[in-house]
């Protein structure tokens, strides 16, 4: 029997379901059970059951031809599902080996080592916004002051905890936050970038649909099937977290390299793709000198010499040359 | 595109409500009769007032029983601050306090049945259990308290003839539900608390305002969301129409329920609506939404066209249809 692997989250439901050549489709649903709105009419159990009936049957199939898998954030059981596998986040997490993964929601951040989940009380009163969240969880907002206090929520978790989040493996940001459609583009990087704390240099992935989970998953199920992430999961590039300021030297195997200085407190993207490793110089004050191979991504190589590490989308400024680094580096590619 | 669909109003619920004397009494029903809203179930006596005074607290005598005191007579002293009694009563020693203790004169309580339905159980001295049916209507934020009350509703007023409607009413609001307008804010729901107001029921409300209800205890139910939202307009006009009627403000549940009549026009519309609830649909052109969306958050319009990641929506104000984003929105039925 083919398989259907949904994650639910807390804004929507991330789905992987077997086409009949085996491949696998991605698909989100962008919504999730709100108690608030729901609980008058229906369950989670009955809901849950009819977003992926639905989405079955967009795909045109029927829910009972699957065996489902379910991982996420929801009260179990879901008895109306005839569930073959249901498996804890966390222990997806921490199976996961090709990467170092971060869950991050409106709510939660998690790794393989911790899970954050406090939100001020005074964050909820105070911000009407959050407080419409609390009610519709799966809100994308076009006002740039509301995503400035959602995001900083997020950042603010996980440097109040103290958490530094250092891998040798690439970091893949994966959850909600990540998954859900952002009203600029850039903020999912912005966000990304503000989540390290500790100088060095960092391989970004940004997961787009939960993949990374529901991958995971399946592989628990049956770790005979394949999934190809490839087209849910985004290579962004290597971040470079060098406070003051800096001197680069890049060179690859085609060129005699190229020397730039970048000034303190600046964010600046070099467009550099993932397919060649580039011989990667750096000399700052407080890192020293740094040698090595890189690759690049969608955003290519990207320095951050902030020597104070403020959340880079409430700086205008920066903010500013932030977007406009990105459009070329995406547009240079 | 596939989106949720939620009822802001659910009909021709059958339910069970609890009537119940304060004290112990005589019922005149017993089980299967069928009642109407102003039908008396029972009596007691019942003293409305009882007011605790502080430890400090000297009355004019020592007394470990009933006593009975007229109206303005000298219960006690608190300090130098002569206590009167404001009306005929006794005072009394509470012995696991350690407090005493004043309650008004005992009247005759009447209890009515206060909606239409069958006797199901009768507790002797005690209660009546009726069952019922009702419109509930969805409160997407509540305090977490149960209040029952004659429904009193305002016009959707600006802010400053809120608080003239509340003080024109400061004299029959006690113990009732005020449905108070599009947006309560800090200053309508400190009064409402001050009138003794059971619950308000408003579109929308301020979230500190809202925070202040729950540590007061008092019943506050929005029907939109947090912010300046306008209540969708077939609410107010259900409201409307059952003004005056006795309804039940369920915080637990998230839900306002209007007793209806079982053999009126109200009940005939709803009974060819019996088929088993959907959640989910695909969203097609001409469908009734809720935007949740700034400038237009909470509003209700009518979907003009679909695209791949959005759809435009057609409101009675605007000129032009409006986009807006998936998952910004609901579909309503």
């Amino acid at each position: 029997m083919p398989v259907l692997a949904a994650y639910i989250g807390y804004s929507g439901v991330s789905v992987a379901l077997e086409k009949q050549d085996g491949s696998f489709i991605f698909q989100r649903f962008p919504y999730s059970y709100s108690g608030e709105l729901f609980s008058s009419v229906c369950d989670e159990n009955v809901f849950y059951t009819q977003v992926l009936e639905c989405v079955a049957k967009e795909n045109k199939m029927k829910l009972a031809d699957f065996d489902v898998l379910m991982t996420g954030f929801v009260n179990f059981p879901l008895p109306d599902l005839n569930i073959k596998l249901m498996a804890d986040v966390k222990d997806l997490l921490s199976k996961h080996e090709e990467n170092f993964p971060v869950l991050v929601d409106e709510s939660v951040v998690m790794t393989k080592d911790l899970v954050l989940s406090q939100v001020p009380i005074n964050f909820l009163t105070n911000n009407e916004f959050f407080a419409n969240v609390s009610i519709y969880p799966q809100l994308i907002t076009r006002d740039y002051n509301d995503q400035v206090s959602l995001d900083g929520l997020i950042v603010d978790k996980v440097k109040k905890a103290g958490i530094n989040l250092t891998s040798q493996k690439p970091v893949v940001f994966t959850g909600d936050r990540f998954a859900r459609r952002d009203y600029e583009t850039v903020f999912k990087y912005s966000l990304a970038l503000d989540l390290f704390n500790n100088p060095g240099y960092y391989y970004v992935k940004i997961d787009k649909n939960n993949a990374i989970l529901l991958a995971q998953l399946i592989k628990e199920y049956n770790p005979a099937i394949e999934v190809d992430t490839s087209q849910a999961i985004e290579n962004v590039g290597t971040f470079a977290l060098a406070p003051g300021d800096t001197e680069v030297l890049i060179s690859t195997a085609l060129d005699t390299g190229q020397f730039f200085e970048i000034k303190k407190d600046s964010v600046f993207a070099l467009p550099l793709d993932n397919s060649t490793s580039t011989k990667l110089s750096v000399k700052n004050k407080l890192i020293g000198n740094l040698e090595g191979g890189v690759v690049g991504g969608t955003l290519g190589l990207l320095f951050d010499t902030r020597v104070e590490r403020t959340q880079l989308i409430s700086d205008i400024k920066i903010m500013n040359a932030f977007m406009r680094e990105i459009e070329e580096a995406v547009r240079g590619i | 595109m596939l989106a949720p669909i939620i009822r802001k109003i659910v009909e021709n619920k059958t339910v069970m409500v609890e009537r119940y004397l304060p004290n112990k009494g005589n019922l005149f029903v017993q089980k299967g009769d069928r009642l109407e809203p102003f039908q008396k179930l029972g009596d007691c006596m019942h003293s409305l007032n009882t007011v605790y005074f502080p430890k400090d607290f000297e009355p004019v005598k020592f007394l470990r029983e009933k006593v009975y005191f007229q109206k303005g007579n000298l219960l006690g002293k608190v300090g130098a601050k002569k206590i009167p009694a404001d009306e005929n009563g006794y005072m009394s020693f509470d012995e696991s306090t350690g407090e005493y203790f004043f309650e008004e004169m005992p009247v005759k309580y009447t209890l009515l049945s206060g909606l239409w339905g069958e006797v199901s159980d009768v507790v002797p001295e005690s209660s009546v259990l009726i069952k019922t049916t009702v419109t509930e209507v969805d409160l997407v934020a509540c305090t977490n308290t149960f209040s029952f009350g004659e429904l009193v509703v305002f016009p959707n007023p600006t802010e400053i003839l809120e608080k003239f409607y509340l003080e024109s009413f400061v004299k029959t609001t006690e113990g009732k539900i005020v449905y108070v307008g599009h947006y309560a804010d800090m200053d309508t729901i400190r009064k409402a608390h001050d009138l003794k107001i059971s619950a308000i029921v408003a579109g929308s409300a301020d979230p500190a305002g809202f925070s202040f209800a729950k540590s007061v205890n008092m019943g506050l139910g929005v029907l939109s969301g947090f912010g300046k939202l306008e209540t969708p307009d077939h609410i107010y006009k259900l409201f409307n129409s059952v003004a005056y009627r006795h309804v039940f403000f369920h915080g637990d549940l998230g839900v306002l329920r209007i007793p209806m009549s079982g053999d009126s026009e109200e009940n005939t519309v709803v009974k060819k609506k019996k088929a088993p609830f959907k959640v989910i649909k695909k969203v097609t052109k001409g469908q009734k939404v809720q935007v949740l969306q700034k400038p237009h958050f909470g509003k209700m319009g009518v979907i003009d066209r679909v695209s791949v990641s959005s759809i435009f929506v057609r409101f009675d104000n605007e000129l032009g249809p409006v986009e807006i984003d998936l998952p910004n929105f609901y579909i309503i039925e």
